[in-house]
């Protein structure tokens, strides 16, 4: 009896092995949202040595003076200070919770700091994605060529990773709402000279179709248009673009001058940024945007990490003048604290190309958002690293890696974005666009 | 005949204006932050933009002797010898009203000072200067129409009013005033393009400056455009003129006037050396009168979008006649012709990562490329004196950013073929230079072609805080010549190189070398027979700097 039930076993194991890595059994599924783990994957439980709390929901109690629909989000953490701060000096001593850009940036800018906040475990999802993701789970499966997936929509895919590829698909489809609709914000590139300069302002929407709460599609899976008001010589210059799954993008622009509408070259993979004055390429964006297709992807596993989270200071109360030191973001803006990230590695794959021959990847646990990640070039040196401040938009129950800084290390220079500068930025998640704000031609109903 | 639009004279006065209003804001200004008008209220967004351009222009080609041999070509050539031929500051001046981003208005105008024409010209022939002086001689001098265009002028450019509204759930734009929408997908050369015609073009400034910006290529007039979105694939569209005007050439003695006697301010055409006829004026189709239709398409299945285009226009380039009586040319007119015809049909699609676009479109009723004719009664408005036919045009362009070359960070290549094939002879095909009977070296034939690319790659940061490009462009007929006026000639076109930064992302310095080639043909006189549209610029290479910022 014992032996032939080893052998159903055993059976059953082979049965399961053959689909390890295209979805997570039921057995696991049911994990979701039980005491170990919650809905969308992260440890409940808080670190041993109590430095990550356990996870309590989130914030559900709107912090006192945050008026819904201001466009601006309330620090709930404003009166803390700093548990203790890491410099060049120190940083041997918190080697292991560092990221090699966090290293890099300690060793080599004097004047680089890091202050250590308490770990709020901030983020709360909606019931529909929390749902979403538990029904996700069991049906989401990876392509064969293993760049895209199927089978989910409005949960996220993957919420107990089996490789990198899966744990990358939750960070490209992280919930930032329905849609994201910064207002008035900018983008600054700052010169290796230390020089500041506005490169883009305007109305930078993007709907995650992937995420609706009525016909949700898994394709395409984001939709962006942005409306650029400044600086003055590209005001007017609007485009919109759409993302597959499969790694196709789909690009428009208007073009001012002649009032039209015209298909957009490709700005993907490894082209540079303009935005960012070419100091990180386009699928840096956000961290990682866009196909995975030229990198082989691996999870590398879970640490505890020093990273940039709950930035409400940075994101809302700080200004161009006060913000953009001429080597680095200014430290006095930037929280950071301690949280489980996972790490995914990627390296290109053999007969491909691109600028970074290697990335790592910083995703946050609670949601999924790569908050940081390491470039390395063709001969293997730390060659730019992106971080992203995250912020919970606490009455939607999104996250929003909206404002992101982007580092050259050899260049020098540096970029960030996107930025609701007072007196009129603002940040907002909604619901969808009218379906005619999606085509195309509706760019010439532009306002310049 | 003779409207004074308010290009002239209040145009002048306005452009002063704007220049001086927008040097003096430049110089409040300080760190001139883009003029976003705080309005204190959500709902209204104030915005003036003013961009500053200096252009330097260097001729360093000689003069071509049989140019200066053409009594009717030679004036701007002869007026311009090698060295400097523009020292010209330009100001584009744009304000913006919008109301709950929804509705507003534009007014744009630009003004130009150009230090070069107010000093001496080169020209010392009196006797081959096509302008008349006060007591009716042939004199050496700038005709009014040439000092606004190029000494100290300035004009309205855009000035309309605009809504996006849904009528119920179907969404609804109105523009009306003056203002400029290109149809189609031409990238390149607007000669055959279903956008022919549509907006009257600015030829001098297009030539004459490297830096010009799309927007004042293109100019606008009076009309009425009305979009209409029933589906989220369809989208409807319809203008309607209130105005014409004609495209603009440079001005007789300009740098890139070629011809001596064109526009409103070509005084007299030679017939012969000594004998010359005054102009009579222009035959200028009805003022409201141009308009068409368009309706583009974008279904999931194509992956991209179809427009499908009707216009009945009038043209923008003229053609030539001759009032005679008892045999003897009297004057000579220029005449618009209206009524043209253009069926066409575009696609748009994204193809490999690049942006692609093409065009096939019919003419009936298209003025062809024509002699002179000899009249001895004027054409009725919008009546014209040559040649008329049916033509196809067609066109095919490609836009993509390459990247992931180890030379530079990223490189933009932009790249056009063009076509034009007569199909028919409608009207006076005696005049039609395509006749059995012309042997001029810019004979049309049935069918031409053009190609034209332009490269431009960047190196982002190349020093703090500056980008750099080297631009580099080439477009040449390949085969043919065109059967319409100013349609190209094979062998002929325009070529540049040079090099520009992007400085702090707000300043942009150009250098740039600007040079033409074409074949001409010589008579016995030595002037020119017949020659391609570039022929009469193939001596006018020049190096350009230009320096612009918009704040």
């Amino acid at each position: 009896m014992k032996v032939r039930n080893g052998i159903v076993v055993a059976v059953l194991i082979l049965a399961y092995a053959g689909t390890a890595l295209a979805e997570i059994s039921h057995e696991e599924a049911r994990k979701l949202g039980g005491p170990v783990l919650t809905e969308v994957g992260a440890e409940r439980a808080g670190s041993k040595d109590g430095m990550i709390p356990p996870y309590t929901g989130g914030i559900t109690k709107m912090p006192a003076g945050f008026k819904e629909g201001s466009g601006s989000y309330v620090d709930p953490y404003a009166n803390e200070k700093p548990l203790f701060t890491i410099t060049k000096a120190n940083m041997s001593k918190y080697a292991d919770k560092l990221t090699e850009g966090e290293k890099a940036l300690l060793m080599h800018k004097p004047g680089y700091r890091m202050d250590i906040y308490p770990t709020h475990r901030s983020v709360n999802f909606p019931e529909y994605v929390r749902k979403g993701t538990i029904k996700a789970a069991t049906t989401a499966k990876m392509s064969k060529d293993g760049n895209s997936f199927t089978g989910a929509v409005s949960g996220y895919p993957f919420p107990i990773p089996k490789t990198g590829a899966e744990a990358i698909w939750n960070h490209l489809l992280h919930y930032q709402g329905e849609a994201t609709d910064p207002v008035n914000c900018s983008i600054y590139f700052v010169d290796a000279a230390g020089r500041s300069s506005l490169v883009n302002k305007g109305t930078y929407i993007s709907e995650f179709p992937y995420w609706y709460k009525k016909n949700p599609k898994p394709n395409p899976y984001v939709l962006n248009r942005g409306d650029v008001d400044g600086p003055p010589r590209l005001a007017g210059q609007n485009y919109m673009s759409k993302y597959n799954t499969d790694g196709e993008v789909k690009a428009w622009m208007y073009m001012v001058g002649q009032r039209r509408v015209r298909t957009a070259p490709d700005l993907t993979y490894d082209s540079p940024s303009p935005v960012f004055a070419g100091s990180i390429t386009c699928d840096d964006s956000y961290v990682l945007i866009g196909a995975i297709d030229r990198f082989n992807w691996k999870l590398i596993g879970k640490k505890e990490m020093y990273v940039p989270y709950n930035d409400f200071k940075l994101v809302f109360d700080s200004t161009p003048q006060t913000l953009l030191n001429p080597k680095f973001v200014n430290p006095d803006y930037v929280r950071w604290e301690l949280h489980r990230v996972w790490v995914v590695e990627a390296t290109v794959k053999p007969g491909r190309r691109h600028l970074y021959k290697k990335r790592t990847f910083y995703l946050d646990e609670d949601s999924w958002a790569g908050v940081a990640s390491d470039d390395y070039d063709g001969k293997m040196q730390l060659y730019r690293t992106v971080f992203s401040y995250l912020i919970p938009g606490y009455d939607k129950g999104t996250v929003s890696t909206y404002t992101y800084t982007g580092y050259d290390l050899i260049a020098g220079g540096y970029g960030i974005g996107v930025l609701p500068f007072k007196p009129d930025g603002k940040l907002f998640f909604r619901g969808p666009l009218p379906k005619k704000m999606w085509s195309p031609e509706d760019l010439a109903n532009s306002v310049h | 005949m003779g409207k004074i639009g308010i290009k002239g004279r209040w145009g002048g006065k306005i452009g002063w204006l704007w220049v001086v209003v927008s040097v003096a804001l430049l110089v409040m200004s300080g760190k001139a932050g883009a003029f976003d008008i705080q309005t204190g209220q959500d709902d209204l967004a104030l915005s003036w933009n003013n961009t500053l351009r200096y252009t330097y222009n260097h001729r360093v080609q000689g003069q071509n002797q049989a140019i200066l041999n053409s009594l009717n070509f030679d004036d701007g050539d002869r007026n311009l010898d090698v060295g400097t031929v523009m020292n010209r500051l330009d100001v584009l001046s744009e304000f913006a009203l919008v109301y709950k981003k929804s509705y507003g208005a534009h007014i744009s105008g630009a003004g130009w000072y150009d230090q070069r024409y107010f000093d001496h010209m080169d020209n010392t022939s009196a006797s081959t200067s096509n302008y008349i002086d006060a007591n009716g001689n042939h004199a050496l001098g700038l005709t009014r129409q040439a000092k606004d265009q190029n000494r100290f002028g300035g004009e309205l450019l855009d000035a309309f009013a605009f809504g996006s509204f849904n009528a119920g759930n179907i969404p609804i734009n109105v523009k009306v005033g003056r203002s400029t929408v290109v149809w189609g997908e031409g990238l390149l050369n607007a000669m055959h393009s279903i956008s022919y015609s549509q907006n009257p073009i600015d030829f001098y400034k297009a030539s004459s400056q490297p830096g010009v910006e799309v927007r004042e290529i293109f100019r606008p007039q009076n009309n009425l455009t009305v979009t209409v979105q029933p589906t989220s694939t369809l989208t409807l569209g319809g203008e309607y003129f209130l105005q014409w005007e004609e495209d603009k050439l440079g001005e007789t003695g300009s740098y890139f006037g070629t011809y001596d006697f064109a526009l409103r301010g070509g005084q007299s055409l030679f017939l012969a050396p000594g004998y010359s006829v005054p102009q009579g004026g222009i035959i200028e189709p009805r003022q409201a009168r141009d308009f068409g239709f368009m309706a583009r398409w974008a279904p999931e299945w194509l992956d991209g979008t179809l427009g499908f285009y009707y216009r009945n226009f009038s043209d923008k380039l003229p053609q030539l006649g001759l009032l005679t009586s008892g045999g003897i040319p009297g004057k000579y007119y220029w005449s618009y012709a209206s009524d043209i015809n253009l069926y066409g049909i575009s696609l748009g699609k994204s193809v490999a990562g690049g942006s692609f676009g093409a065009e096939v479109s019919y003419r009936t009723h298209m003025p062809l490329a024509s002699s002179a004719a000899l009249v001895t009664s004027l054409p009725g408005t919008g009546d014209t004196f040559g040649a008329r036919g049916n033509t196809w045009h067609a066109l095919a362009n490609y836009l993509t950013i390459l990247s992931g070359m180890p030379f530079w960070d990223s490189l933009t290549v932009m790249a056009e073929v063009d076509y034009n094939h007569v199909d028919k002879v409608t009207e006076k095909p005696e005049l039609y230079l395509g006749r059995d009977s012309y042997t001029g070296i810019d004979k049309p034939t049935r069918d031409y072609g053009e190609a034209t690319i332009s490269i431009t790659p960047t190196w982002y940061q190349a020093l703090a805080g500056v980008d750099m490009t080297l631009p580099l462009s080439v477009g040449s007929g390949l085969f043919g010549n065109s059967g319409v006026s100013n349609g190209g000639n094979r062998g002929a076109g325009s070529y540049s190189f040079g090099v520009g930064a992007d400085i702090f992302q707000k300043y942009n310095a150009d250098l740039k070398y600007v040079g033409y080639f074409g074949d001409l043909q010589t008579d016995a006189t030595g002037g020119i027979a017949s020659s391609t549209g570039y022929g009469y610029l193939r001596d006018r290479g020049f190096v350009s700097f230009t320096l612009k910022t918009t704040f």
